[in-house]
Protein backbone atom coordinates (compact mmCIF):
# COMPACT_ATOMS: atom_id res chain seq x y z
CA UNK A 1 0.00 0.00 0.00
CA UNK A 2 1.22 3.27 -0.56
CA UNK A 3 2.10 6.02 2.20
CA UNK A 4 1.05 8.89 2.35
CA UNK A 5 3.71 10.99 4.62
CA UNK A 6 2.71 14.54 5.42
CA UNK A 7 5.35 16.89 3.54
CA UNK A 8 5.68 20.41 3.09
CA UNK A 9 2.33 22.04 2.96
CA UNK A 10 0.69 18.45 3.27
CA UNK A 11 1.25 18.27 6.85
CA UNK A 12 -1.02 18.05 9.20
CA UNK A 13 -0.35 20.75 11.74
CA UNK A 14 -1.58 22.72 8.60
CA UNK A 15 -4.22 20.72 7.30
CA UNK A 16 -4.34 22.64 4.36
CA UNK A 17 -1.89 25.53 2.71
CA UNK A 18 -3.52 29.18 3.80
CA UNK A 19 -6.03 30.39 0.89
CA UNK A 20 -5.51 32.82 -0.88
CA UNK A 21 -8.81 34.31 -0.37
CA UNK A 22 -9.17 35.73 3.54
CA UNK A 23 -9.81 32.95 5.54
CA UNK A 24 -13.44 32.00 6.38
CA UNK A 25 -14.77 32.52 10.27
CA UNK A 26 -17.43 30.84 10.96
CA UNK A 27 -19.15 33.62 11.96
CA UNK A 28 -18.28 35.87 8.88
CA UNK A 29 -20.54 32.98 6.76
CA UNK A 30 -23.17 33.07 8.94
CA UNK A 31 -24.08 36.40 8.27
CA UNK A 32 -23.89 36.41 4.80
CA UNK A 33 -27.54 36.40 3.43
CA UNK A 34 -27.99 32.94 1.71
CA UNK A 35 -31.34 30.97 1.81
CA UNK A 36 -29.95 28.02 -0.05
CA UNK A 37 -27.33 27.05 2.34
CA UNK A 38 -30.47 28.26 4.99
CA UNK A 39 -30.99 24.32 6.21
CA UNK A 40 -27.08 22.65 6.60
CA UNK A 41 -26.16 25.97 8.13
CA UNK A 42 -28.99 25.65 10.52
CA UNK A 43 -27.76 22.44 12.27
CA UNK A 44 -23.56 22.95 11.77
CA UNK A 45 -24.26 26.43 13.93
CA UNK A 46 -25.56 24.12 16.65
CA UNK A 47 -22.19 24.05 17.37
CA UNK A 48 -22.67 21.94 20.65
CA UNK A 49 -22.70 18.85 18.29
CA UNK A 50 -19.68 20.29 16.81
CA UNK A 51 -18.10 20.15 19.96
CA UNK A 52 -19.19 16.95 21.17
CA UNK A 53 -17.80 15.68 18.10
CA UNK A 54 -14.74 17.30 18.12
CA UNK A 55 -14.18 16.25 21.91
CA UNK A 56 -15.23 12.87 20.87
CA UNK A 57 -12.31 12.83 17.98
CA UNK A 58 -9.50 14.56 20.07
CA UNK A 59 -10.03 11.86 22.74
CA UNK A 60 -9.37 8.99 20.38
CA UNK A 61 -6.71 10.02 18.77
CA UNK A 62 -4.72 12.39 21.05
CA UNK A 63 -2.17 10.05 21.73
CA UNK A 64 -0.94 9.90 17.98
CA UNK A 65 -0.51 13.65 18.20
CA UNK A 66 3.18 14.93 17.45
CA UNK A 67 4.88 17.77 16.62
CA UNK A 68 3.59 18.13 13.00
CA UNK A 69 -0.41 16.46 14.39
CA UNK A 70 -2.87 18.63 16.08
CA UNK A 71 -5.54 16.18 17.33
CA UNK A 72 -6.58 19.11 20.28
CA UNK A 73 -10.35 20.11 20.15
CA UNK A 74 -9.91 23.28 19.53
CA UNK A 75 -8.05 22.66 15.88
CA UNK A 76 -10.90 19.91 15.19
CA UNK A 77 -14.01 22.60 16.21
CA UNK A 78 -12.52 25.18 12.93
CA UNK A 79 -12.10 22.10 11.00
CA UNK A 80 -15.99 20.10 11.46
CA UNK A 81 -17.33 23.66 11.15
CA UNK A 82 -15.61 24.05 8.05
CA UNK A 83 -15.68 20.86 6.59
CA UNK A 84 -19.46 20.31 7.17
CA UNK A 85 -20.88 23.61 6.09
CA UNK A 86 -18.86 23.24 2.60
CA UNK A 87 -20.14 19.43 2.39
CA UNK A 88 -23.31 20.24 3.37
CA UNK A 89 -23.60 17.17 4.93
CA UNK A 90 -26.77 15.85 6.49
CA UNK A 91 -27.08 15.29 10.18
CA UNK A 92 -27.15 11.22 9.32
CA UNK A 93 -23.93 11.12 7.24
CA UNK A 94 -21.88 13.22 10.22
CA UNK A 95 -23.36 10.84 12.49
CA UNK A 96 -22.31 7.75 10.49
CA UNK A 97 -19.33 9.28 9.59
CA UNK A 98 -18.18 9.39 13.46
CA UNK A 99 -19.41 6.04 14.12
CA UNK A 100 -16.78 5.17 11.41
CA UNK A 101 -14.46 6.63 12.90
CA UNK A 102 -15.47 5.54 16.21
CA UNK A 103 -14.76 2.37 15.51
CA UNK A 104 -11.60 2.50 12.94
CA UNK A 105 -9.67 4.34 16.23
CA UNK A 106 -11.50 1.74 18.50
CA UNK A 107 -11.65 -1.66 17.52
CA UNK A 108 -9.57 -1.82 14.01
CA UNK A 109 -5.82 -0.61 14.79
CA UNK A 110 -4.24 -3.55 15.95
CA UNK A 111 -0.91 -1.60 17.07
CA UNK A 112 -0.20 2.41 17.16
CA UNK A 113 3.13 1.39 15.71
CA UNK A 114 3.32 0.28 11.72
CA UNK A 115 0.54 2.73 10.65
CA UNK A 116 0.97 5.23 7.57
CA UNK A 117 1.63 8.86 9.11
CA UNK A 118 -1.42 10.37 7.55
CA UNK A 119 -3.12 7.57 10.28
CA UNK A 120 -2.40 9.86 13.01
CA UNK A 121 -4.07 13.16 11.67
CA UNK A 122 -8.08 13.03 12.65
CA UNK A 123 -8.58 15.51 10.41
CA UNK A 124 -7.79 13.19 7.52
CA UNK A 125 -9.15 10.00 8.38
CA UNK A 126 -11.83 11.88 9.69
CA UNK A 127 -12.91 13.51 6.24
CA UNK A 128 -12.30 10.11 4.69
CA UNK A 129 -14.98 8.42 7.37
CA UNK A 130 -17.22 11.43 5.53
CA UNK A 131 -16.63 10.84 2.26
CA UNK A 132 -17.29 6.88 3.30
CA UNK A 133 -20.76 7.89 4.86
CA UNK A 134 -21.57 10.31 1.64
CA UNK A 135 -21.10 7.65 -0.37
CA UNK A 136 -23.32 5.13 1.65
CA UNK A 137 -25.98 6.94 2.19
CA UNK A 138 -26.02 9.14 -0.78
CA UNK A 139 -27.44 8.13 -4.41
CA UNK A 140 -26.21 11.17 -5.66
CA UNK A 141 -22.26 11.78 -4.53
CA UNK A 142 -19.46 14.37 -5.10
CA UNK A 143 -16.26 13.83 -6.93
CA UNK A 144 -13.50 12.98 -6.03
CA UNK A 145 -12.53 16.93 -6.93
CA UNK A 146 -15.22 18.34 -5.13
CA UNK A 147 -13.54 16.73 -1.92
CA UNK A 148 -10.38 18.60 -2.67
CA UNK A 149 -11.89 21.14 -2.90
CA UNK A 150 -13.53 21.06 0.62
CA UNK A 151 -10.72 20.01 2.21
CA UNK A 152 -7.62 21.73 0.19
CA UNK A 153 -6.00 18.05 0.10
CA UNK A 154 -5.01 16.43 -3.19
CA UNK A 155 -6.92 13.77 -5.26
CA UNK A 156 -4.70 11.28 -5.16
CA UNK A 157 -3.71 11.62 -1.05
CA UNK A 158 -7.67 11.75 -0.64
CA UNK A 159 -7.97 8.45 -2.86
CA UNK A 160 -5.05 6.40 -0.72
CA UNK A 161 -6.60 7.46 2.58
CA UNK A 162 -10.05 6.15 1.47
CA UNK A 163 -8.95 3.07 0.97
CA UNK A 164 -6.89 2.72 3.47
CA UNK A 165 -9.62 3.01 5.68
CA UNK A 166 -11.90 0.96 3.61
CA UNK A 167 -9.69 -1.89 4.51
CA UNK A 168 -9.00 -0.82 8.48
CA UNK A 169 -12.23 -1.02 8.25
CA UNK A 170 -13.13 -4.21 6.49
CA UNK A 171 -15.66 -2.65 4.42
CA UNK A 172 -18.01 -2.80 7.38
CA UNK A 173 -20.12 0.26 6.52
CA UNK A 174 -23.65 -0.98 7.16
CA UNK A 175 -25.59 0.53 10.24
CA UNK A 176 -29.34 0.41 10.37
CA UNK A 177 -30.87 3.62 11.40
CA UNK A 178 -32.14 2.43 14.90
CA UNK A 179 -28.47 1.45 15.56
CA UNK A 180 -27.01 4.21 14.42
CA UNK A 181 -29.29 6.12 16.59
CA UNK A 182 -29.10 3.96 19.97
CA UNK A 183 -24.72 4.53 19.28
CA UNK A 184 -25.32 8.39 19.23
CA UNK A 185 -27.34 8.43 21.76
CA UNK A 186 -25.03 6.59 24.07
CA UNK A 187 -21.09 7.85 22.57
CA UNK A 188 -21.96 11.58 22.77
CA UNK A 189 -23.79 11.32 25.99
CA UNK A 190 -20.32 9.58 27.44
CA UNK A 191 -18.15 11.77 25.12
CA UNK A 192 -20.41 15.06 25.62
CA UNK A 193 -22.19 16.39 28.19
CA UNK A 194 -25.45 15.67 29.37
CA UNK A 195 -26.98 19.23 28.97
CA UNK A 196 -26.18 18.69 24.98
CA UNK A 197 -27.79 15.69 25.13
CA UNK A 198 -31.35 16.76 24.19
CA UNK A 199 -30.67 18.68 21.64
CA UNK A 200 -29.67 15.83 19.60
CA UNK A 201 -32.21 13.67 20.75
CA UNK A 202 -35.03 15.68 20.02
CA UNK A 203 -33.83 16.99 16.46
CA UNK A 204 -33.41 13.43 15.68
CA UNK A 205 -36.69 12.56 15.32
CA UNK A 206 -38.36 15.36 13.87
CA UNK A 207 -35.66 17.28 12.08
CA UNK A 208 -32.74 15.27 11.28
CA UNK A 209 -34.59 13.83 8.11
CA UNK A 210 -35.74 17.15 6.96
CA UNK A 211 -32.42 18.69 6.59
CA UNK A 212 -31.12 18.85 2.79
CA UNK A 213 -29.59 15.41 2.33
CA UNK A 214 -29.06 15.92 -1.62
CA UNK A 215 -25.39 17.02 -2.36
CA UNK A 216 -25.39 20.36 -4.18
CA UNK A 217 -23.67 21.06 -7.09
CA UNK A 218 -22.45 24.76 -5.66
CA UNK A 219 -19.21 24.20 -3.24
CA UNK A 220 -17.16 26.78 -1.85
CA UNK A 221 -14.11 26.94 -3.15
CA UNK A 222 -11.80 28.14 -0.38
CA UNK A 223 -9.70 25.81 1.53
CA UNK A 224 -9.47 25.38 5.36
CA UNK A 225 -7.29 28.15 7.13
CA UNK A 226 -6.72 25.71 10.42
CA UNK B 1 -7.08 -10.22 2.84
CA UNK B 2 -6.32 -12.80 -0.09
CA UNK B 3 -4.11 -11.23 -2.97
CA UNK B 4 -4.46 -11.52 -7.04
CA UNK B 5 -1.95 -14.01 -7.01
CA UNK B 6 -4.37 -16.50 -5.48
CA UNK B 7 -6.15 -16.44 -8.52
CA UNK B 8 -6.18 -17.66 -11.97
CA UNK B 9 -8.45 -15.61 -14.12
CA UNK B 10 -10.48 -17.20 -17.02
CA UNK B 11 -12.44 -16.51 -19.54
CA UNK B 12 -15.10 -12.86 -19.24
CA UNK B 13 -18.42 -14.00 -17.86
CA UNK B 14 -20.16 -10.47 -19.12
CA UNK B 15 -20.14 -7.21 -17.74
CA UNK B 16 -21.72 -5.55 -14.37
CA UNK B 17 -23.05 -2.21 -14.19
CA UNK B 18 -19.66 -0.87 -13.58
CA UNK B 19 -17.39 -3.81 -13.56
CA UNK B 20 -16.04 -6.98 -15.92
CA UNK B 21 -16.61 -10.20 -14.47
CA UNK B 22 -14.34 -13.28 -14.99
CA UNK B 23 -14.37 -16.38 -14.17
CA UNK B 24 -11.28 -17.07 -11.70
CA UNK B 25 -10.21 -20.50 -10.44
CA UNK B 26 -8.58 -20.39 -6.57
CA UNK B 27 -5.42 -21.93 -7.34
CA UNK B 28 -5.17 -23.03 -3.17
CA UNK B 29 -8.31 -24.71 -2.52
CA UNK B 30 -9.29 -25.55 -6.48
CA UNK B 31 -12.86 -23.78 -6.21
CA UNK B 32 -13.79 -21.85 -9.18
CA UNK B 33 -15.01 -18.34 -7.99
CA UNK B 34 -16.19 -14.99 -10.56
CA UNK B 35 -13.89 -11.93 -10.18
CA UNK B 36 -15.75 -8.81 -10.52
CA UNK B 37 -13.18 -6.14 -11.17
CA UNK B 38 -13.74 -2.37 -11.14
CA UNK B 39 -11.04 -0.17 -12.79
CA UNK B 40 -9.76 2.46 -10.29
CA UNK B 41 -8.51 6.02 -11.57
CA UNK B 42 -6.21 6.99 -8.63
CA UNK B 43 -7.44 10.44 -8.10
CA UNK B 44 -11.15 9.20 -8.11
CA UNK B 45 -11.42 7.11 -5.15
CA UNK B 46 -13.63 4.01 -4.75
CA UNK B 47 -16.76 4.49 -6.98
CA UNK B 48 -19.98 4.19 -4.46
CA UNK B 49 -21.34 1.48 -6.18
CA UNK B 50 -18.26 -0.20 -5.42
CA UNK B 51 -18.82 0.57 -1.83
CA UNK B 52 -22.64 -0.02 -1.43
CA UNK B 53 -22.12 -3.41 -2.63
CA UNK B 54 -19.31 -4.34 -0.64
CA UNK B 55 -20.31 -3.24 2.54
CA UNK B 56 -24.08 -4.37 1.90
CA UNK B 57 -23.04 -7.82 0.32
CA UNK B 58 -20.87 -8.22 3.28
CA UNK B 59 -23.58 -8.34 5.81
CA UNK B 60 -26.08 -10.38 3.69
CA UNK B 61 -25.10 -14.25 3.76
CA UNK B 62 -28.21 -15.91 2.88
CA UNK B 63 -28.30 -19.16 0.60
CA UNK B 64 -30.31 -17.40 -2.12
CA UNK B 65 -27.90 -14.20 -2.70
CA UNK B 66 -24.68 -14.52 -4.07
CA UNK B 67 -21.85 -14.83 -1.72
CA UNK B 68 -19.45 -12.40 -1.23
CA UNK B 69 -15.96 -13.89 -0.55
CA UNK B 70 -13.18 -11.38 -0.33
CA UNK B 71 -11.98 -8.10 -1.34
CA UNK B 72 -8.46 -7.09 -3.16
CA UNK B 73 -8.08 -3.70 -3.55
CA UNK B 74 -4.92 -2.03 -5.21
CA UNK B 75 -4.13 1.54 -6.19
CA UNK B 76 -5.49 0.65 -9.69
CA UNK B 77 -8.00 -2.32 -9.30
CA UNK B 78 -10.52 -3.57 -6.87
CA UNK B 79 -11.52 -7.37 -7.31
CA UNK B 80 -14.25 -8.88 -5.62
CA UNK B 81 -14.35 -12.11 -4.96
CA UNK B 82 -17.63 -14.05 -5.04
CA UNK B 83 -19.40 -17.66 -5.72
CA UNK B 84 -19.12 -18.80 -8.92
CA UNK B 85 -22.51 -19.84 -11.01
CA UNK B 86 -23.06 -21.49 -13.86
CA UNK B 87 -25.22 -19.26 -15.84
CA UNK B 88 -28.17 -16.62 -15.46
CA UNK B 89 -31.61 -16.69 -15.61
CA UNK B 90 -31.20 -14.29 -18.87
CA UNK B 91 -29.20 -16.59 -20.51
CA UNK B 92 -31.29 -19.63 -19.37
CA UNK B 93 -34.14 -17.77 -20.91
CA UNK B 94 -32.69 -17.03 -23.81
CA UNK B 95 -31.25 -20.68 -24.27
CA UNK B 96 -34.65 -21.73 -24.55
CA UNK B 97 -35.82 -20.19 -27.56
CA UNK B 98 -36.58 -22.38 -30.13
CA UNK B 99 -36.23 -20.79 -33.95
CA UNK B 100 -37.97 -16.88 -32.74
CA UNK B 101 -40.09 -18.91 -30.70
CA UNK B 102 -39.59 -18.24 -26.83
CA UNK B 103 -40.77 -20.96 -24.26
CA UNK B 104 -41.23 -20.35 -20.58
CA UNK B 105 -40.42 -22.96 -17.85
CA UNK B 106 -41.87 -25.93 -16.69
CA UNK B 107 -44.41 -24.78 -14.02
CA UNK B 108 -42.39 -26.63 -11.26
CA UNK B 109 -39.37 -24.88 -12.14
CA UNK B 110 -40.76 -21.46 -12.27
CA UNK B 111 -42.34 -21.91 -8.63
CA UNK B 112 -38.60 -23.23 -7.53
CA UNK B 113 -37.40 -19.96 -9.01
CA UNK B 114 -39.91 -17.60 -7.45
CA UNK B 115 -40.09 -19.03 -4.10
CA UNK B 116 -36.23 -18.42 -3.84
CA UNK B 117 -36.30 -15.21 -5.10
CA UNK B 118 -39.03 -14.15 -2.84
CA UNK B 119 -36.49 -15.90 -0.06
CA UNK B 120 -33.05 -13.83 -1.30
CA UNK B 121 -35.48 -10.28 -1.33
CA UNK B 122 -37.26 -11.21 2.09
CA UNK B 123 -33.64 -11.42 3.76
CA UNK B 124 -32.93 -7.95 1.88
CA UNK B 125 -35.87 -6.53 3.21
CA UNK B 126 -35.47 -8.23 6.47
CA UNK B 127 -31.75 -6.23 7.11
CA UNK B 128 -33.16 -3.13 5.44
CA UNK B 129 -31.78 -3.19 2.04
CA UNK B 130 -33.09 -2.15 -1.19
CA UNK B 131 -31.60 -4.51 -4.37
CA UNK B 132 -32.96 -1.87 -6.87
CA UNK B 133 -32.02 -3.44 -10.13
CA UNK B 134 -33.80 -7.46 -9.87
CA UNK B 135 -33.80 -8.86 -13.43
CA UNK B 136 -33.05 -11.88 -15.02
CA UNK B 137 -29.39 -10.80 -15.85
CA UNK B 138 -29.01 -10.17 -11.72
CA UNK B 139 -30.35 -13.34 -10.72
CA UNK B 140 -27.69 -15.95 -11.07
CA UNK B 141 -28.71 -19.69 -11.26
CA UNK B 142 -26.29 -23.25 -11.27
CA UNK B 143 -27.04 -26.59 -12.25
CA UNK B 144 -28.23 -27.90 -9.09
CA UNK B 145 -31.41 -25.76 -9.79
CA UNK B 146 -30.33 -22.70 -7.05
CA UNK B 147 -31.08 -19.66 -7.87
CA UNK B 148 -29.23 -16.35 -5.78
CA UNK B 149 -29.30 -12.40 -5.92
CA UNK B 150 -26.20 -10.85 -7.89
CA UNK B 151 -25.05 -7.29 -8.84
CA UNK B 152 -25.79 -5.12 -5.47
CA UNK B 153 -24.15 -2.54 -7.29
CA UNK B 154 -27.52 -0.03 -7.44
CA UNK B 155 -28.66 -1.60 -3.69
CA UNK B 156 -28.63 1.18 -0.82
CA UNK B 157 -29.89 0.70 3.21
CA UNK B 158 -33.12 2.18 3.57
CA UNK B 159 -34.53 4.21 6.49
CA UNK B 160 -37.40 6.08 7.60
CA UNK B 161 -38.58 8.28 5.86
CA UNK B 162 -36.42 7.79 2.38
CA UNK B 163 -36.47 10.77 0.55
CA UNK B 164 -33.52 10.88 -1.11
CA UNK B 165 -33.92 8.39 -3.32
CA UNK B 166 -32.75 8.53 -7.05
CA UNK B 167 -35.52 7.47 -9.30
CA UNK B 168 -32.95 6.72 -12.09
CA UNK B 169 -33.01 3.05 -10.69
CA UNK B 170 -34.09 -0.43 -11.72
CA UNK B 171 -33.98 -1.48 -15.65
CA UNK B 172 -36.58 -0.07 -17.43
CA UNK B 173 -38.51 -3.67 -18.40
CA UNK B 174 -38.73 -4.36 -14.30
CA UNK B 175 -39.33 -0.44 -13.15
CA UNK B 176 -42.22 -0.17 -11.07
CA UNK B 177 -45.14 2.18 -12.01
CA UNK B 178 -44.50 4.82 -9.26
CA UNK B 179 -40.98 5.22 -9.52
CA UNK B 180 -41.43 5.30 -13.84
CA UNK B 181 -43.59 8.53 -12.29
CA UNK B 182 -40.39 10.31 -10.55
CA UNK B 183 -41.51 8.93 -7.01
CA UNK B 184 -38.52 9.47 -4.71
CA UNK B 185 -40.04 7.70 -1.49
CA UNK B 186 -40.57 3.81 -2.91
CA UNK B 187 -39.24 1.24 -0.61
CA UNK B 188 -39.10 -2.20 -0.45
CA UNK B 189 -42.37 -2.30 -3.14
CA UNK B 190 -39.55 -1.39 -5.64
CA UNK B 191 -38.33 -5.10 -6.13
CA UNK B 192 -41.59 -6.58 -5.38
CA UNK B 193 -42.71 -4.81 -8.58
CA UNK B 194 -39.53 -6.76 -10.47
CA UNK B 195 -40.36 -10.10 -8.95
CA UNK B 196 -43.66 -9.90 -10.33
CA UNK B 197 -42.19 -9.33 -14.19
CA UNK B 198 -39.91 -11.84 -13.60
CA UNK B 199 -42.41 -14.64 -12.70
CA UNK B 200 -44.65 -13.61 -15.64
CA UNK B 201 -41.48 -13.81 -17.79
CA UNK B 202 -40.53 -16.89 -16.51
CA UNK B 203 -44.47 -18.26 -17.51
CA UNK B 204 -43.80 -17.11 -20.75
CA UNK B 205 -40.30 -16.76 -21.69
CA UNK B 206 -41.42 -13.26 -22.92
CA UNK B 207 -40.50 -9.78 -20.69
CA UNK B 208 -43.77 -8.66 -19.61
CA UNK B 209 -43.30 -4.97 -20.34
CA UNK B 210 -41.07 -4.47 -22.65
CA UNK B 211 -40.99 -0.32 -23.10
CA UNK B 212 -38.01 1.42 -24.96
CA UNK B 213 -38.50 4.82 -22.83
CA UNK B 214 -40.19 6.06 -19.93
CA UNK B 215 -43.53 7.07 -21.35
CA UNK B 216 -43.84 4.25 -23.59
CA UNK B 217 -43.21 1.98 -20.35
CA UNK B 218 -46.23 3.18 -18.54
CA UNK B 219 -48.02 3.00 -21.89
CA UNK B 220 -47.17 -1.26 -21.67
CA UNK B 221 -48.14 -1.33 -18.07
CA UNK B 222 -51.42 0.38 -18.10
CA UNK B 223 -52.63 -1.19 -21.04
CA UNK B 224 -52.88 -4.66 -18.96
CA UNK B 225 -53.02 -3.83 -15.86
CA UNK B 226 -55.46 -0.18 -16.27
CA UNK B 227 -54.72 3.34 -15.86
CA UNK B 228 -54.76 4.26 -12.26
CA UNK B 229 -57.19 6.89 -10.85
CA UNK B 230 -57.42 9.04 -7.67
CA UNK B 231 -60.05 6.17 -6.72
CA UNK B 232 -57.54 3.25 -7.58
CA UNK B 233 -54.53 4.61 -6.21
CA UNK B 234 -54.92 7.71 -3.88
CA UNK B 235 -52.38 9.86 -4.40
CA UNK B 236 -51.32 9.15 -8.05
CA UNK B 237 -51.74 12.58 -9.43
CA UNK B 238 -49.52 14.02 -6.77
CA UNK B 239 -46.28 11.82 -8.36
CA UNK B 240 -44.09 14.29 -10.07
CA UNK B 241 -44.50 12.98 -13.40
CA UNK B 242 -48.09 11.81 -13.92
CA UNK B 243 -49.85 12.95 -16.59
CA UNK B 244 -53.72 13.21 -16.68
CA UNK B 245 -54.10 13.26 -20.39
CA UNK B 246 -52.91 9.26 -20.19
CA UNK B 247 -55.70 7.55 -22.31
CA UNK B 248 -58.14 5.66 -20.12
CA UNK B 249 -57.41 1.62 -20.19
CA UNK B 250 -59.28 -0.73 -18.03
CA UNK B 251 -57.49 -3.73 -16.81
CA UNK B 252 -57.09 -6.86 -18.96
CA UNK B 253 -57.59 -10.25 -18.01
CA UNK B 254 -53.97 -11.12 -16.89
CA UNK B 255 -54.25 -14.55 -16.54
CA UNK B 256 -55.75 -15.27 -19.76
CA UNK B 257 -53.63 -12.95 -21.45
CA UNK B 258 -50.39 -15.36 -20.20
CA UNK B 259 -52.63 -18.19 -20.58
CA UNK B 260 -52.33 -17.58 -24.39
CA UNK B 261 -48.55 -17.61 -24.17
CA UNK B 262 -47.53 -20.84 -22.58
CA UNK B 263 -48.60 -24.35 -22.70
CA UNK B 264 -48.78 -24.80 -19.00
CA UNK B 265 -51.61 -24.99 -17.31
CA UNK B 266 -51.73 -21.29 -14.62
CA UNK B 267 -53.20 -21.97 -11.58
CA UNK B 268 -55.97 -19.75 -10.04
CA UNK B 269 -53.46 -18.93 -6.96
CA UNK B 270 -50.68 -18.20 -9.53
CA UNK B 271 -53.06 -15.69 -11.01
CA UNK B 272 -53.90 -14.33 -7.97
CA UNK B 273 -50.27 -13.76 -6.79
CA UNK B 274 -49.37 -12.52 -10.00
CA UNK B 275 -51.94 -9.63 -9.25
CA UNK B 276 -50.13 -9.32 -5.35
CA UNK B 277 -46.54 -8.42 -6.75
CA UNK B 278 -48.36 -6.15 -9.85
CA UNK B 279 -50.42 -4.04 -8.02
CA UNK B 280 -49.97 -0.11 -9.46
CA UNK B 281 -50.06 1.23 -6.05
CA UNK B 282 -47.27 0.42 -4.28
CA UNK B 283 -49.32 0.26 -0.59
CA UNK B 284 -51.30 -2.52 -2.07
CA UNK B 285 -48.45 -4.38 -3.19
CA UNK B 286 -47.77 -7.69 -1.41
CA UNK B 287 -44.13 -7.98 0.71
CA UNK B 288 -41.78 -10.54 0.16
CA UNK B 289 -43.15 -12.56 3.35
CA UNK B 290 -46.85 -12.24 2.61
CA UNK B 291 -46.17 -13.78 -0.96
CA UNK B 292 -43.77 -16.78 0.27
CA UNK B 293 -47.41 -17.40 2.33
CA UNK B 294 -49.02 -17.05 -0.47
CA UNK B 295 -51.25 -20.23 -1.61
CA UNK B 296 -49.40 -21.18 -4.74
CA UNK B 297 -46.36 -22.06 -2.80
CA UNK B 298 -48.20 -24.15 -0.31
CA UNK B 299 -46.51 -27.43 -1.42
CA UNK B 300 -43.34 -25.74 -0.17
CA UNK B 301 -44.82 -25.06 3.49
CA UNK B 302 -47.18 -27.96 4.21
Amino acid sequence: MQQVTPKGDFACAQFAAPPSPPPHTPDALADRPSPALAPARTWVRQSALINQIATLLSALTSKFSNHRVNNSKQHLVLFLTEVLKRSKCSKKVVLLSIYYFHKLYTYKLDSITNLPEFSRCSKRVYLCCLILAHKFLNDQTFSMSSWQRISGLSSKDISTMERWCLTKLDYELFLDDDRLSAWSRKILVQEGGADTLPVICKKRASEEDSFDLLPHKKLHTGVIAI
Amino acid sequence: MASSSQFKQLEKLGNGTYATVYKGLNKTTGIYVALKEVKLDSEEGTPSTAVREISLMKELKHENIVRLYDVIHTENKLTLVFEFMDNDLKKYMDSRIVGNTPYGFEMSLVKYFEWQLLQGVAFCHENRILHRDLKPQNLLINNKGQLKLGDFGLARAFGIPVNTFSSEVVTLWYRAPDVLMGSRTYSTSIDIWSCGCILAEMITGRPLFPGTNDEEQLKLIFETMGTPTERTWPGVSTLPKYNPRLPQHLPKDLGALLQSQTREKMELTLIDLLYGLLQLNPDRRLSAKQALNHPWFAEYYQ
